[in-house]
């Protein structure tokens, strides 16, 4: 899959941008801090994912003055397929939101992920090898529902079931009723939660075999090294070794041993929103306590190369990679190796945004004729 | 600030509080009706207000009706071993539609979700298996609720009441619409349609 062209009106600093004719390689955008790089490629991500990796909702897109927003992105698969995406927002009152896809308005936003694959890397990423279980939780989310519709549903409707589940628990919480009564009236939540975190959880438990083997190879041409890292899957926590297929029997015995402190804490403590993914670097040193500052970036960029290779094997669509501001962060060696990497066959189209033209000199040298350079000032776009 | 008649303006307000209707659309209706002759509005008015007066709630099912039960509950040719359940008076409807369905029915006013405070005390459970404990001859209840988690933990919460009381409980499969082409289905559709595949 690759970008042709890009129309953006009233996107933070971009009031109107137009670029036609991405490079099917490289496009690199050059400017200083804050004048709309990142912007350029967030559109991106908005037109393809529905929501910008940065987080940023649709009022903080939004221009400062603007009413509304629009994307208008042309895409062509590895076949030559055209796709095209339009995201419009208006403020309202009531905020209104729409995408549609060649010309068709979607009927719900999820519709259209997963047709665009994209794999961002960003500054902010860092807290996946280093934060919390949520961030590793939401990479996994962001692999796997790009990768299945289904998936992508199911985590959808859980969210959901949770929500109602526990404004139930704190509901049987205020009133005080008995646990049996309580237990009737949650059951068939718990159901619900249990169906589709046993269907999620099965999902993830394949993902990891599957993905190890693309962490494993990534690792190593990222770092050149003999280390190897690992993952393993901790359903809700549990260190185990899961050889099993069938999480439910699990999910049931945790909603039974948990009830009375659920209701205690009003809150639902068993589910797939439970779940842990463990990093590790070399011989079972887990990468959050033991890996060094250059393993973490390593281990990072392994990550995000091995989630492109994945999501080319799972959808058979070349992804897009964008590359945000990495350079800050990675040392000159890792940063020259990942991009002879991407610039390899395995790869295809990639943006990406760094501060000064030099920076991004001493990593790589331009293939004229293929590569793009862009420079970017106050929300405008100039080609070099 | 008024710019123009009070009456003009509220009537105004009270169109845009209406779903779907926007200020524009109210000030053209408003317009509209301004125009037309004092019978017209009359009857209009008159219709609004009969539709609170004479509509009632079936006591049996929960059908809106204007006599008590519903002309659905009194006609003794359907078949009144099977009750089907749904969330609103409009899936009803569209059940009939099909004419397909020949039983009786019986409407919930909704679907479990605490969220917005509904539980099983907001909906009509109770009267749902007093009707099943004072009809002996029902043989099945049909679940026919939306396909949204809502309709689902709804689903099993009465199958697991249900049970015991009625020899069969069913609930309508979800799948492909007629007529359409497989490749303009949605993913998810398809996928739950791929997993409740049949034999044949």
């Amino acid at each position: 899959m690759r970008c042709t062209d890009i129309h953006i009106t009233s996107v933070r600093n971009h009031h109107l941008t137009e670029i036609r004719g991405f490079s099917p390689g490289f496009n690199i955008f050059i400017g200083p801090n804050g004048a709309g790089k990142t912007t350029v490629i967030e559109t991106l991500s908005v037109a393809a994912l529905t929501k910008s990796f940065t987080g940023a909702t649709d009022p903080v897109l939004l221009s400062t003055g603007a009413s509304s927003y629009n994307i208008d992105a042309r895409f062509l698969s590895d076949n030559a397929v055209p796709l095209h995406c339009r995201v419009d927002y208006a403020i309202g009152p009531p905020a209104k939101r729409s995408i549609a896809l060649n010309n068709d308005k979607l009927r719900r936003s999820g519709d259209l992920i997963g047709r665009i694959p994209i794999v961002a890397l960003t500054p902010d990423d860092k807290i996946i090898t280093s934060g919390s279980p949520e961030e590793r939780r939401r990479f996994l989310s962001m692999v796997l529902s790009q990768a299945s519709s289904l998936y992508l549903e199911d985590e959808m409707e859980l969210r959901k079931a949770l929500k109602h589940r526990n404004s139930l628990l704190q509901d049987c919480r205020q009133r005080g009723i008995s646990i049996t009564a309580a237990r009737q009236q949650l059951a068939p939540w718990t159901e619900v939660v249990i169906e589709r975190s046993a269907r999620l959880m099965t999902r993830r438990n394949i993902f990891i075999e599957e993905f190890r083997p693309f962490l494993e190879r990534c690792y190593k041409e990222v770092s050149g090294g003999s280390e190897t890292p690992s993952l393993t899957y901790c359903p809700m926590g549990f260190d185990e070794t899961v050889i099993l297929n069938d999480f439910r029997p699990m999910l049931e015995r945790e909603f039974e041993r948990r009830e009375t402190e659920e209701l205690r804490r009003a809150t639902t403590l068993a589910g797939a929103h439970r779940d842990e993914l463990l990093l590790f670097i070399d011989n079972d040193r887990e990468a959050r306590r033991f890996a060094s500052q250059g393993q973490h970036k390593t281990l990072l960029v392994a990550m995000k190369l091995a989630e492109f290779q994945y999501l080319f094997d799972a959808t058979g669509e070349t992804p897009i990679l964008l590359l945000d501001d990495v350079f800050s962060e990675l040392d000159a060696e890792r940063a020259g190796r990942l991009l002879e990497l991407i610039s390899g066959s395995a790869y295809g189209q990639t943006f990406i945004t760094s501060t000064t033209r030099e920076t991004f000199a001493t990593f790589f040298t331009l293939r004229s004729g293929e590569d793009k350079m862009y420079r970017v000032q106050n929300g405008s776009i100039y080609e070099k | 600030m008024l710019y123009t008649s009070p009456a003009l303006e509220t009537l105004i307000e009270r169109f845009s509080s209406l779903p779907t209707i926007g200020r524009k659309t109210a000030q053209r209706l408003a317009f509209f009706l301004l125009k037309q002759d004092e019978s017209e509005v009359r009857s209009l008015a008159e219709a609004i207000y009969h539709l609170k007066e004479r509509v009632k709630m079936c006591t049996v099912c929960g059908n809106l009706t204007e006599e008590d039960p519903c002309p659905v509950c009194r006609d003794t040719r359907r078949d009144q071993s099977m009750i089907c359940v749904v969330e609103e008076p409009n899936d009803m409807l569209v059940l009939e539609r099909t004419n397909e369905f020949k039983g009786l029915y019986h409407v919930l006013g909704g679907a479990l979700s605490p969220l917005d405070g509904v539980g099983p005390e907001q909906l009509k459970i109770r009267e749902l298996l007093m009707r099943l404990s004072e009809e002996k001859g029902v043989q099945e209840v049909i679940l026919a609720l939306d396909p949204n988690i809502e309709g689902e933990a709804t689903t099993l919460y009465l199958a697991k009441l249900l049970h015991p009381i009625v020899p069969k409980v069913t609930r309508i499969a979800r799948g492909i619409p007629i007529g359409s082409d497989l490749e303009f289905v949605d993913d998810a559709t398809l996928a739950k349609a791929l997993e409740g595949r049949l034999l044949v």
